[in-house]
């Protein structure tokens, strides 16, 4: 596609990238079949290709108003128009950067402030969202079943494996994820065990800075990143091989540090290197898989997986864990549509509530259609946000797996 | 000549007088009333164009169809509508203005599916040229299929370019004896299931099927099909093409039923089958005729009078929708703003608008 | 009174005002809206409508069309908006009506093998909608375009050659005329017509006539056996002569479909094909029973061998075919994608097929003089070729040669008794082809135009030079 970018972007870092994807774009529109939001509402401008041609529009000089902006927070970035994109538009990336032009040129009403700040603090500031988990749990019975969903029993997490073998790696302390399912980070410690590995917890304050990135709170973001590089520095350094991600969505930030941090200099090489070392922990445990297996009991049990967009879209992951799974035998159901997003998308469900219902109801019929007796996934947004719409368990997949531990 | 229907035609024009086109008049009854002097179209004859790999013909109105036919046939070739010559010195002008297509229709396509160009002098006496030799063409309107059943009422067709196909290389025709339901269903359900038809003709209680294409498809066909084998098939479709059947020479009055093909038959009146089940020929009187047309319309179609009758009646019952009409005058005078040519609802048979 | 400048400002307010009071949120203005429905795939120039109507129904669009006409409103047709010719660009303003609501199957008639759809409908819903009864639709032009859209630029797709064009697959037609009237043309019996041929006429005419809201189509069963196959060549000619010669046979080809070598190399790449060279090359499709496919197969193989084709590779299973197809279909987005920032447009020549070998090779010549790149595909089985001409839109010098490039090779089409477009139309590109092609013969399209559209108000300025 030409292009023509206005003089207030043009030679910026962020006008160069936006031109190299723009021009990348041929506008074909087949990633609009297949994104999650057109099929809901079927608007040309709710597509990638339609959200490109108004971010392209923004860039050349045009006024963004607040239907664009709309327009452009409607996305999921599930990225699924990734996959299905023949000419390799990066359209995350622009995504981020048009978001952000918008909302400088736009704003936010007050009450949209509020709500983004407060989430973002929410879910950030760890002993607060601990409380307010734990208030929700002990009052669970007397909750009004809407509300109920959301706030599910907690699972026992076990024990902390106390080995110290020779190979270490570890583990991001996630936001979110300790508090609303701490199972998932020991099931993950307690499997490398078998395979020989112990598992570093360090605190750096918790959180992979893709929350505050994804609300456009990009000093936040940034803060968060170098005190994850400034805690895992010495254990890197010491040796460790991997940076492991839990839940995907944090994975596939991790692995976008050396991109994100490029234009600091102080962490530019850093960053590089952690982004290297990090994977997603369906990455770590196929590579153990040949030694692990063994040491996991069969089932057969029906079940069904979900795998998140950052895991087969934002990470270009696919098939891993299913492999893994039937390989222990599972029966794993074939789901329909399973390219598309479940509607979780991070802060989506909370910002984007019709649009997200509607996701997660699809998703859930087809996850369903076959009789699981659980429902599996790789990411704690997702796990929750199907949890909400569903009496079948939904875990993570690590979970499964620990719970066969032999 | 050429030069010469121009004159004739801007004279007419100027004077207010009519002009009548016509050929050898093998299907005069088909056409509209015609007045005036008359423009013989036979004095412009001859093949312009045909080079057999370029699977194009081109040829002048007045060209009788069969010396066309044995030039195509001399060359494997054939024009695959199978027109009906109704007359030994039937013009191509005549069969693409009366748009009429033999027992292939169904299968191959209609007399417009294989017009690629046409030549023809307006009203005004323009000589104008539609179309092409290509056989795919969007450039502009498709006036050379417009022509195609106008009858003589849009000018003098002084050209036309045909797209040509291969003669089959393996024919055979089979004959079942079942009754009109069962054969509608067979020719149906046959022709969906991909055998290689050609024709279909149910008369007489007897389902006649011809098989043409490759040699193993015709043979799988037949096997798969059974019934019996009817010799000298070409000569038995030859008749019924020109409907020098039995069944036709027995009709006082004959109508013509186009319809959707799997409409029921109707046992209480002599009827003939064919294209599949989309055409169909019935033997009629003066009672019957109403009947005739109210079941017609019942199946998603309508008939008309084709041999004898009162056909003005036909065509006052079923003639067209107001913004039709409006529109069909506006395209005449479009081409004839003088009204030098009949008019297409002068009819006088009105078989004449069923071509295709 | 002809449409030739936009209609004052007033009455385009005032009609604005009118639509949204009858239609509500369907009436849309916003900038980006108009955009998206001021062009189709071709090149972009700008020129957006007024306003975009989503109708639903026969009467709405009618409505819309009689407050048009009254108000001397240009009126254009929209459906998925994948035309070529700059038809969708609203050069005098107006209002664009958006079909796309009118999307439902009317009537699948699976004995009597046709349908009745809206003209919203798009070929691939047609056909995963009739999938369970057996039969399919097989227009397919690359874009996944809507019936309506397809009908109205008389479309054809990979396999014409076995199957023909739109024109040959209408039935019968809905269209609102210029007026606002609904009317009918043909009836639901197939071979039948009353008085002129009107179906001939609206198809293909470009929403110049009227607006194309439903069509009755005609189906056909899925062939008991289906292959595909690929087969490449050293030299472009030999492959075009094995067409030729195949066309010349009569084999029956579902499909065959020439790539040369640089539209080749951008497929591979585009659309990750694996095994193949960038050499030129041939995609094939066979239809029929088991039998007859391997005959033809048989028969294709000793041609190819003459011309020195490589082995076949072919493609028996769905998904293969599904990918081989979709590859071939994506060509003009490959070509896009070759050259990144670059724009093109594609020549739609089609010769008879004798001079076929001819005309390519003319084309490459008029190509040679230039420093564009270019590739061809074409379904050459009709004579139709396409050259794909990239040129750098900021380089004013590349632009003029490659427009210049487009038009002589549409006159050497011409001059070999051709046509300077087979299936992409007229719209506003190639008004000057055909005067050139056609001669006095526009006078009469002209004059019908005129009778039919007296207010010129259906999408003027496209299809029929009105001077």
């Amino acid at each position: 596609m030409q292009t023509n970018l206005a003089p207030f972007i043009k030679d910026t870092p962020q006008g160069i990238e936006a031109d190299a994807i723009l021009r990348s774009c041929v506008h074909c529109g087949f990633c609009t079949a297949t994104c999650p939001t057109y099929q809901v509402l079927g608007d040309e401008l709710d597509g990638p290709r339609g959200r490109i041609y108004l971010i392209k529009q923004v860039l050349e000089g045009a006024e963004p108003t607040k239907k664009t902006q709309q327009h452009l927070d409607r996305c999921l970035t599930c990225r699924n128009c990734e996959s299905a994109c023949p000419s390799g538009v990066q359209y995350g990336r622009l995504v981020d950067i048009g978001r952000s032009v918008v909302e400088e040129k736009v704003g936010r009403t007050a009450l949209e402030k509020a709500t983004r700040a407060t989430l973002r603090k929410a879910l950030l500031n760890k002993p607060l969202f601990n409380t307010a988990m734990k208030i929700g749990r002990a009052v669970r019975p007397l909750l009004p079943s809407a509300l109920k969903a959301k706030v599910q029993p907690l699972r026992n997490a076990g024990t902390w494996p106390t080995a110290q073998h020779a190979r270490t790696m570890i583990v991001l302390d996630n936001c979110v994820q300790n508090a609303m399912s701490p199972s998932i980070d020991f099931a993950t410690a307690r499997v490398l065990d078998k395979a020989g590995v112990t598992l570093k917890w360090v605190s750096a304050g918790g959180c992979c800075g893709a929350l505050s990135h994804h609300l456009n709170a990009h000093d936040e973001a940034v803060t968060k990143v170098k005190a994850n590089i400034d805690a895992w520095w010495p254990l890197i350094e010491a040796g460790a091989e991997a940076i492991v991600g839990t839940a995907s969505g944090c994975s596939v930030m991790l692995k976008d540090y050396g991109h994100f941090m490029q234009h600091d200099a102080a962490y530019a090489e850093k960053a590089k290197r952690v982004a290297a070392l990090s994977k997603d922990v369906s990455e770590v445990i196929a590579a153990e898989w040949p030694q692990l297996k063994a040491k996991v009991k069969a089932s057969s049990d029906r079940i069904s997986y979900h795998p998140p967009c950052t895991l087969q879209h934002g990470m270009k992951l696919k098939g891993g864990v299913e492999a893994m799974l039937k390989d222990i035998g599972f029966d794993l159901l074939p789901v329909a549509d399973s390219h598309l997003c479940c509607g979780s998308a991070g802060t989506y469900s909370v910002l984007q509530p019709t649009i997200s219902e509607e996701l997660k109801s699809r998703k859930l019929k087809s996850l369903t259609a076959e009789g699981p007796s659980q429902i599996a996934t790789s990411n704690i947004g997702c796990m929750t946000h199907l949890q909400s719409g569903t009496t079948l368990p939904v875990k993570h997949w690590i979970e499964l797996l620990d719970e066969r531990l032999a | 000549m050429i030069e010469t229907w121009q004159q004739q035609i801007k004279a007419a024009a100027a004077k207010g007088e009519k002009l009548a086109i016509k050929g050898s008049g093998s299907k005069s009854f088909l056409a509209p009333v015609r007045v005036g002097l008359t423009l013989d179209t036979r004095s412009h004859a001859g093949i312009v164009e045909y080079d057999p790999k370029e699977l194009v013909i081109v040829v002048k109105c007045g060209t009788r169809v069969a010396d066309v036919e044995k030039a195509m046939a001399d060359a494997g070739q054939m024009l695959a509508f199978e027109p009906p010559h109704f007359g030994d010195d039937s013009t191509i002008g005549g069969t693409v203005a009366a748009g009429i297509s033999g027992p292939r229709r169904a299968y191959a396509g209609a007399v417009r599916d294989f017009v690629l160009g046409a030549k023809v002098i307006d009203g005004k006496g323009d000589h104008l040229s539609f179309g092409g030799k290509v056989m795919k063409n969007v450039a502009g309107f498709d006036v050379s299929r417009l022509l195609v059943g106008s009858f003589g009422s849009l000018g003098v067709i002084t050209e036309v370019a045909f797209k040509c196909l291969p003669l089959p290389k393996a024919q055979a025709t089979r004959v079942f004896e079942m009754d009109a339901a069962t054969a509608i269903e067979a020719m149906n359900r046959w022709y969906a299931e991909a055998d290689p038809i050609t024709a279909t003709t149910w008369v007489d209680g007897k389902l006649h099927v011809r098989f043409a294409g490759a040699e193993p498809a015709v043979n799988t066909a037949v096997q798969k099909r059974g019934g019996e084998a009817l010799v000298n098939d070409v000569d038995w479709w030859r008749d019924w093409r020109e409907q020098r059947h039995a069944f036709f020479a027995s009709a006082k009055e004959l109508h013509r039923v186009s319809c959707k093909s799997t409409a029921p038959a109707t046992d209480d009146m002599r009827t003939a089958i064919e294209w599949g089940g989309a055409l169909r020929w019935v033997h009629a009187d003066e009672a019957s005729a109403a009947k005739i047309r109210y079941q017609a319309s019942r199946a998603g179609g309508y008939a008309s009078v084709w041999r004898g009758g009162a056909s003005t009646h036909a065509s006052a019952a079923q003639s067209l929708s107001d913004p039709l009409k409006d529109i069909h005058a506006k395209i005449k005078a479009s081409f004839d703003p003088y009204n030098v040519f009949p008019s297409l609802s002068s009819s006088a048979g009105e078989g004449a608008r069923q071509g295709g | 009174m002809l449409v030739f400048e936009r209609p004052s400002e007033t009455a385009v307010a005032s009609a604005v005002d009118a639509l949204r009071k009858d239609f509500g949120e369907r009436a849309v203005t916003s900038h980006s809206v108009r955009e998206h429905h001021s062009h189709g795939e071709g090149m972009r120039d700008a020129g957006l409508p007024d306003v975009v109507v989503f109708p639903e129904t026969n009467e709405e669009v009618a409505s819309i069309v009689k407050l048009c006409n009254q108000a001397r409103i240009p009126v254009i047709a929209f459906g998925t908006g994948t035309s070529l010719e700059g038809h969708l660009k609203a050069l005098y303003g107006g209002v664009c009506i958006d079909l796309s609501r009118m999307n439902n199957i009317l009537q699948v008639n699976a004995e009597d093998l046709d349908c009745r759809v809206q003209a919203g409908v798009t070929r691939e819903q047609l056909n995963a909608e009739i999938r369970s009864t057996g039969l399919f639709f097989p227009i397919d032009p690359g874009a996944n375009a809507s019936l309506g859209g397809m009908s109205a630029t008389r479309a054809s797709g990979t396999n014409a050659v076995r199957y023909g064009t739109m024109k040959e697959n209408i039935l019968g037609l809905t269209v609102v005329t210029p007026d606002g009237r609904i009317i009918k043309t043909g009836t639901r019996a197939r071979k039948s017509s009353a008085g002129y041929d009107l179906t001939r006429l609206y198809v293909g005419s470009e929403g110049t006539l009227g607006i194309i809201t439903e069509i009755q189509l005609k189906l056909y069963g899925v062939p008991e056996r289906i292959s595909a196959a690929v087969c490449q060549f050293d030299e472009l000619s030999n492959a075009v002569n094995v067409v030729i010669t195949a066309m010349q046979l009569g084999i029956p080809m579902a499909r065959i479909e020439l790539l040369d070598e640089v539209q080749m190399d951008a497929c591979i790449k585009y659309s990750k094909l694996e095994g193949f060279a960038a050499k030129p090359t041939l995609f094939m499709e066979f239809h029929g029973t088991d039998a007859y496919v391997a005959e033809q197969i048989e028969q294709m193989k000793s041609i190819t061998a003459d011309y020195g084709g490589s082995d076949y590779r072919f493609a028996d299973k769905p998904e293969d075919r599904t990918k081989l197809w979709k590859a071939r279909h994506d060509a003009y987005w490959a070509g896009m994608s070759y050259k990144p920032g670059n724009q093109a447009f594609a020549t739609d020549s089609c010769v008879p097929i004798s001079r076929l070998a001819d005309c390519i090779a003319a084309a490459k010549a008029e190509i040679a003089k230039t420093s564009l790149t270019c590739m061809i595909v074409g379904h050459v089985g009709d004579g139709n070729f396409h050259v794909q001409i990239s040129f750098n839109p900021d380089n004013a010098q590349e632009r003029e040669q490659a427009e210049t490039a487009a038009a002589q090779i549409a006159r050497i089409a011409i001059g070999m008794g051709g046509t300077c477009t087979g299936e992409h139309g007229i719209g506003i590109h190639k008004l000057d082809a055909l005067k050139e092609e056609h001669g006095e013969a526009v006078d009469v399209m002209r004059t019908i135009k005129k009778a039919l559209d007296p207010n010129n108000i259906m999408n003027p300025g496209k299809t029929i030079p009105m001077n």
